[in-house]
């Protein structure tokens, strides 16, 4: 028995190996990092039988191109990169899993429109845990594959070795959460909302475009038609959260994600609703985005929706899906 | 005393706020408070690790498992038993090796300029001064510290370096930092040691903690 492997012939543009993340060690001043796309990662696992957490690759913009050493299968969520076997000319859409046999050339040629894509194996990657997480931050060489980006001529295994070919799987529901039309992202009022009432309210009026240096820490904002933001001195720095909304004296906000440093300093008028962060996560350089403003009761509305709905899907996934090669998986 | 002010920040955690300033006392009560909040945990587990900076703690939770009320009541009822730290079971001095100035220290001759002393001076002032961590944020192991001389109170600089180098000693106002990676970096970098301030062989792989007291010396040599 062997782990199903993929050698990294070509490693695309940033690749890493991502989880649900560390909890825990804030404290110590490390991010919890993890999948910027929770739903995503999520779908890529389920679909071969893992946890939903389980270690994954996560692909930005243009993924990489991998070979199959011995029979693999492979499982997709988060936006579409394109995913194509060569040999065949199959394309593999996010939310699909497939088989590949051995030396077949798995390729993610990106433009697509997405900006995240996940690729699971079965049981999850195989890769040490490094704080109570097998989560790459590239900051500080945590995690992952040497706490770094894959490179060419990196194996990345399964953790199962579980190799038998499994029957085709479909997501009951969207492998991503982005829209192709105009999103719009949810939040609440943030601590310095009633201090800085102008400031929220241009952020709600405006419609924003998404920065080139937008990262795996934080999703910059550029002002579209000339609006202007009123500004405010930074603060002493507390804590903040994944998805706070904080406006420095440029006033271009910074809507801070996964790899987001623990405290800030600047004024916080807005919070992303946890139930819409895996749109954030989708959200591309040039693209644009706009914010409405809920009540803390339909946050949390939201956020039972979506784990209601995953629910659903994953009981559905279970009952036409051929399950019986999946329990022997051991993912962790 | 003031009460901690307590609210939501996003709809998984809360915000409690103990001041708007860097302030000794104000850190001390973050301190206890943080230690009172880790006991949570144990309980109940939807509840997350709290995290601390210089005048607020953030307790995050899953809202899936518990309510933002239920949340609110929990802390209340945690800072009500917070036990206010003996001062006498402080920790004991850590003390940090320091090459000043020149190239390990580019910034501390201006530092000193800009206030009237030598770099000697300068040196016996930053080596004369406790420092306690306040909390460890920014990146990995990057201790916020606090007590730093008046002497060499000094503004962030404007524009930020690209690059600091590892274990470089820097001061900011009155607050104090070794960084743990080369990282960019706006404080003024007065000195270099060799100690590091963060290493995954180690448990915990911070070198420091809330609380720590740290001395700076000269390096031999």
């Amino acid at each position: 028995m062997v782990n199903a492997a993929l050698e990294v012939l070509d490693p695309g543009i940033l690749s890493t190996v991502q989880d649900f993340g560390r909890r825990g060690y804030e404290r110590l001043g490390v991010p919890h990092s993890g999948a910027c796309d929770r739903w995503g990662i999520a779908v890529a696992n389920v679909l071969l039988g893992n946890i939903p957490s389980a270690a994954a690759l996560e692909m930005t913009l243009i993924g990489p191109t991998l070979r199959a050493r011995g029979p693999c299968v492979v499982g997709l969520g988060g936006a579409d990169l394109g995913a194509v076997v060569l040999r065949t000319g199959d394309r593999v859409a996010p939310g699909t899993t497939h088989n590949l046999r051995d030396g077949d050339v798995l390729q993610f040629p990106g433009d697509s429109g997405g900006m995240r894509a996940y690729l699971s194996l079965r049981g999850g990657l195989d890769v040490p845990l490094s704080l109570g997480s097998r989560s790459t931050y590239l900051p500080a060489h945590l995690g992952g594959i040497k706490g770094r980006q894959i490179e060419t001529g990196d194996v990345i295994r399964g953790i199962s070795t579980a190799h038998e070919e499994m029957g085709a799987r479909g997501w009951p529901e969207r492998p991503s959460l982005v829209s192709d039309r105009e999103p719009e992202l949810r939040v609440v009022e943030g601590p310095d909302a009633s201090l800085l009432p102008a400031v929220l309210d241009t952020l709600l009026r405006a419609r924003w475009v998404i920065g080139p240096s937008s990262d795996r820490t934080g999703v910059r904002l550029v002002a579209g038609d000339g609006q202007a933001m009123p500004v405010h001195p930074p603060l002493v720095s507390r804590p903040v959260v994944w998805g706070a909304i904080q406006v420095p004296p440029s006033g271009e906000p910074i809507i801070l994600q996964a790899d987001h440093q623990t405290v800030g300093g600047y004024p916080v008028p807005a919070v992303v609703i946890t139930a819409d962060l895996p749109i954030l996560a989708q959200l591309r350089p040039g693209g644009s985005v706009g914010f409405t403003l809920v009540r803390q009761v339909d946050a949390l509305a939201a956020l039972r929706d979506r784990a209601e709905t995953f629910r659903r899907a994953t009981e559905r996934l279970r009952r036409d899906g051929l399950w019986q090669d999946l329990w022997l998986n051991t993912a962790g | 005393m003031d009460r901690a002010r307590i609210e939501p920040f996003g709809d998984s955690a809360l915000l409690i706020t103990f001041g708007n300033q860097i302030d000794a006392a104000v850190s001390r009560r973050v301190r206890d408070a943080t230690h009172a909040l880790e006991q949570l945990r144990t309980s109940h587990p939807d509840i997350g690790a709290p995290v601390a900076a210089y005048a607020a703690v953030l307790l995050p939770f899953n809202p899936l498992a518990v309510g933002q009320d239920e949340a609110v009541g929990l802390t209340i009822d945690a800072l009500e038993g917070a036990v206010v730290a003996d001062p006498v079971r402080e920790t004991p001095i850590i003390e940090m090796p320091t090459r000043y100035s020149g190239v390990d220290g580019p910034d501390l001759r201006e530092v000193a300029d800009a206030h009237g002393i030598t770099v000697p001076q300068a040196i016996e002032c930053h080596t004369n001064a406790l420092y306690v961590v306040a909390f460890i944020g920014f990146m990995p192991g990057f201790p916020y510290m606090i007590g730093g001389p008046p002497e060499l109170d000094h503004p962030r600089r404007a524009t930020p370096r690209t690059r600091v180098p590892a274990g470089s000693v820097a001061i900011a106002g009155l607050q104090g930092t070794v960084y743990p990676f080369a990282t960019p970096g706006g404080w003024n970098l007065i000195g270099r040691t060799d100690h590091h301030m963060w290493d995954t062989r180690r448990n915990p792989p911070a070198l420091l903690a809330p609380g720590s007291r740290v001395r700076f010396t000269p390096a031999e040599g």
